[in-house]
């Protein structure tokens, strides 16, 4: 390595261990920290400097639990093992669970990878009154070994020292052997000696990970002339018994390895708040309560009357309409006159006097508290209890508690939570979770429309609730039925509750607006330019007209039909127009219309993540089935509405 | 199900023997030993083995409802009735 070339570091190890606090520690940037797993579903990558003339680029990844990949955020980290050559993998561990976290460590030294092993979360190691002989297991591994506390910073330097000698391969590695047993051996030689290819990782792991049937290395490894003999010997073993074999084996020799260097304390400390947290939040009936303080305090009071009512009132009255809107109107007649280009930028639809009055007075204030919100919960390891206390509800609709994670998210911003769906772990849960996040739940912008809009009667907001409610149960259960597949089955790691740090729920929060403002924002200024030609050609009067018709049959006026239409390609058109509308339609329409505006296909951006995601055909036959689906509802609550006499 | 029918069979006529029973049979708070896994669902079987729930290891009850809660090693994990029930395990003797 010459240099000044960049050095490449993968940060890798199980969920909720602490990478991207370490990460951010490292790099300074930050990389979303949360307590639960599965937050981290892309890879983060950042740039450290380490003496004077180096560079180092660190990857933080998904979590990742074994080289024999289960979900997709687990195939990302493999993939980016597979293809990056990194020049060190920083394993993070849990200290305290390092027994169970270890068989990785070994995995990754049979790769013959750069290890580095980090015992991060020494504090809690340290509370539980135990202790790890650190030189005497490096010694038995023979790989470095950190311990951190990622939090506080502490052990950071004498982890970049450590991740300095291993990129500038001045640390000297002694091979650890592990031995599978005599019949297992023999197939792991019998296949290395057919492997031909060069590859980022040992052959001997190729070995392994093909015996165990693993279908990523099975098409990395495609191209082999042997290709059909390695599959004969695959094929010749149960592939579930001999990953039981190897994870006992490598599990065997973690324990004996860790059974000697670590003490365990005779008395357990327990941490008081901790254990009272456990009881609360497990408790059946306590946890229902909390559900509740969250809806009502947070949901109901934060987000609804402080975000989308008070805050909302007080941008878009005092600072838009007194002040920017006029200023900004007279500056473009100045320059444009009365002309179509004015009314780009500005005017009753302009880029500026709508949609950039709608994302910062309307759309900015009820995210920023719903994912100031959604922030404090998810840190506080709150989210999974949730998930553990739904799991057997949405069992029913074939679900496991796992998508309560996204479909939460959902009611924040429908396009990020469409990304987290990757951590589901089968692709028919993803699909289910895909569809009712376009069909059911509305987002921030959304709530903060019907809320502004059915505020006034608490009737039409829970005739709203409740149809959207059935609708996403009624959903559920069709989707469940036919959707291909075996149902969700639910796992999940319980992270301890621990105090929600003020310093990260900004720095997180702050980051999801960030993300926001830069992925979603722009894609509506693009929709703002096809908004503005579609009305110039003329081809958004044809599509208006035509959404007039089903807007018709719900008992909804012709002007609802250029609303959904709008509605679809900025969010803040459709709702805007609402706002207008709500002087000269009832209450019945206004809740018929909220309902089929909730319902009706998600925004551009929503779509677009769709189609990465889930793959084009898959979004487009959910944007179709979702647009008479909006309709029908809203023509048979009409219906109801007015034979139980609603004006 | 497809699933559970064969569990069910592989289930009772074994539980007969020394102590072996379903993790939902365990006392809550109780010391147990992992007996062994089923192994007809390898997807099932795997995630238990990575995330370390093998046999041998120790495992702690800690609640059934709504979903089952036990410990191992120092972490927690939820775990639904099918996959909870795929987990054998028999009662420490441990000083007496
Ligand atoms: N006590 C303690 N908590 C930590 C430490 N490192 C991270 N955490 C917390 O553990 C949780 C998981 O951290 P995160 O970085 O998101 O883990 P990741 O999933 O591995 O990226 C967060 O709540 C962190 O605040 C540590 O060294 N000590
Ligand atoms: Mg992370």
């Amino acid at each position: 390595m010459s240099d000044n070339s960049m050095y490449k570091i993968l940060l890798v190890g199980n969920p909720n261990v602490g990478k991207s606090a370490l990460f951010y520690k490292l790099t300074g940037k930050y990389a979303s920290v949360s307590n639960y797993p599965g937050t981290t579903v892309s890879i983060t990558s950042g740039k450290m400097s380490i003496g004077e003339h180096h560079e180092v680029e660190i990857i933080d990844t998904p979590g990742f639990y074994n080289m024999m990949t289960i979900t997709e955020e687990e195939k990302v980290t493999k993939q980016i093992i597979l293809d990056e050559h990194p020049d060190a993998v920083v394993h993070v561990v849990d200290a305290k669970n390092i027994e169970r976290m270890l068989p990785l460590t070994l995995q990754l030294i049979e790769a013959d990878l750069p290890v580095i092993l980090v015992l991060n979360m020494f504090d809690e190691l340290k509370n539980r009154g135990m202790d790890i002989q650190i030189s005497h297991l490096e010694h038995d591994l023979g790989i470095p070994v950190v311990e951190t506390v990622a939090i506080k910073g502490e052990g950071v330097s004498n982890l970049i020292s450590r991740i300095t000698s291993v990129a500038e391969g001045r640390y000297t590695y002694e091979k650890l052997n592990v031995n599978y047993g005599e019949k297992l051996e023999e197939k792991i030689a019998g296949i290395q000696s057919l492997l031909k290819g060069e590859y980022a990782i040992s052959k001997r792991s190729i070995a392994l990970l093909a015996l165990q049937n693993d279908s990523d290395i099975l098409t990395h490894i495609k191209n082999e002339p042997e290709f059909n003999k390695i599959k004969k010997i695959v094929g010749e073993e149960d592939a579930a018994e001999i990953s039981l074999s190897i994870s006992h084996v490598l599990h065997n020799l973690a324990s004996s390895i860790i059974k000697e260097h670590i003490k365990n304390s005779t008395k357990k400390q327990k941490n008081s708040f901790q254990s009272f947290a456990d009881k609360v939040t497990f408790h059946p009936v306590f946890s229902l309560i909390i559900v509740a303080i969250i809806l009502y305090y947070g949901f109901y009071k934060f987000v609804g009357q402080f975000g989308a009512g008070f805050l909302v009132d007080f941008i878009e009255v005092n600072i838009f309409e007194n002040y920017i809107n006029p200023s900004v109107n007279s500056f473009f007649r100045s320059i444009l006159g009365d002309t179509i280009f004015f009314n780009l930028f500005a005017g009753e639809y302009g880029i500026i006097t709508l949609g950039l009055r709608y994302a910062i007075a309307i759309v900015l204030p009820v995210v920023s508290t719903f994912f100031l919100l959604f922030s404090v919960i998810e840190d506080s390891g709150y989210l999974v209890r949730l998930s553990m206390s739904l799991d057997r509800m949405f069992k029913k609709i074939g679900l496991s508690g796992r998508s309560v994670i996204p479909l939460i998210l959902g009611l924040g911003c429908g396009t990020m939570a469409t990304i987290v769906t990757r951590t589901l772990e089968t692709k028919r849960e993803r699909f289910v979770v895909t569809f009712l996040l376009a069909l059911t739940i509305p987002c921030s912008a959304q709530l903060g429309v019907i809320l502004g809009i059915l505020g006034v009667s608490f009737t039409a907001l829970a005739i709203w609730f409740v149809t959207i409610l059935i609708v996403f149960i009624f959903a559920g259960f069709v989707l469940n039925r036919y959707t291909k597949g075996e149902p969700a089955t639910f796992f999940m790691e319980i992270p301890p509750i621990r105090w929600p740090k003020i310093g990260n729920v900004l720095a997180k929060t702050f980051n999801r607006l960030k993300w926001y403002a830069l992925e979603v924002i722009p894609i509506f200024v693009y929709a703002s330019i096809l908004i503005w030609v579609g009305k110039i050609t003329k081809i958004f009067e044809l599509l208006t007209g035509l959404l007039a018709y089903p807007a018709n049959w719900a008992g909804l006026p012709d002007k609802m039909g250029e609303i959904f239409l709008y509605g679809f390609f900025r969010r803040d058109f459709g709702a805007a127009g609402m706002y207008d509308l709500t002087d000269v339609m009832t209450l019945r329409e206004l809740t018929v219309a909220t309902v089929i505006l909730t319902l009706f296909v998600p925004c551009i951006a929503q779509f677009s993540v769709m189609i990465k995601e889930r793959g084009t055909k898959t979004a487009v036959m959910i944007f179709l089935a979702v647009i008479p689906f909006a309709f029908l509802v809203g023509t048979i609550l009409n219906q109801i509405l007015l034979f139980w006499g609603m004006a | 199900m497809r699933m559970r029918n064969r569990n069910r069979k592989g289930g009772f006529e074994s539980t007969a023997d020394s102590g072996r029973m379903r993790l939902m049979e365990a006392t809550i708070g109780d010391k147990y030993i992992v007996e062994s896994i089923d192994k007809d669902d390898p997807a099932i079987l795997r995630k238990l083995c990575s995330m370390g729930i093998l046999p041998g290891v120790e495992v702690i009850v800690r609640r059934k409802k709504p979903t089952i809660i036990f410990e191992v090693y120092h972490s927690r994990f939820a775990v639904d009735k099918l996959i909870g029930d795929k987990i054998y395990v028999k009662q420490l003797h441990s000083h007496r």
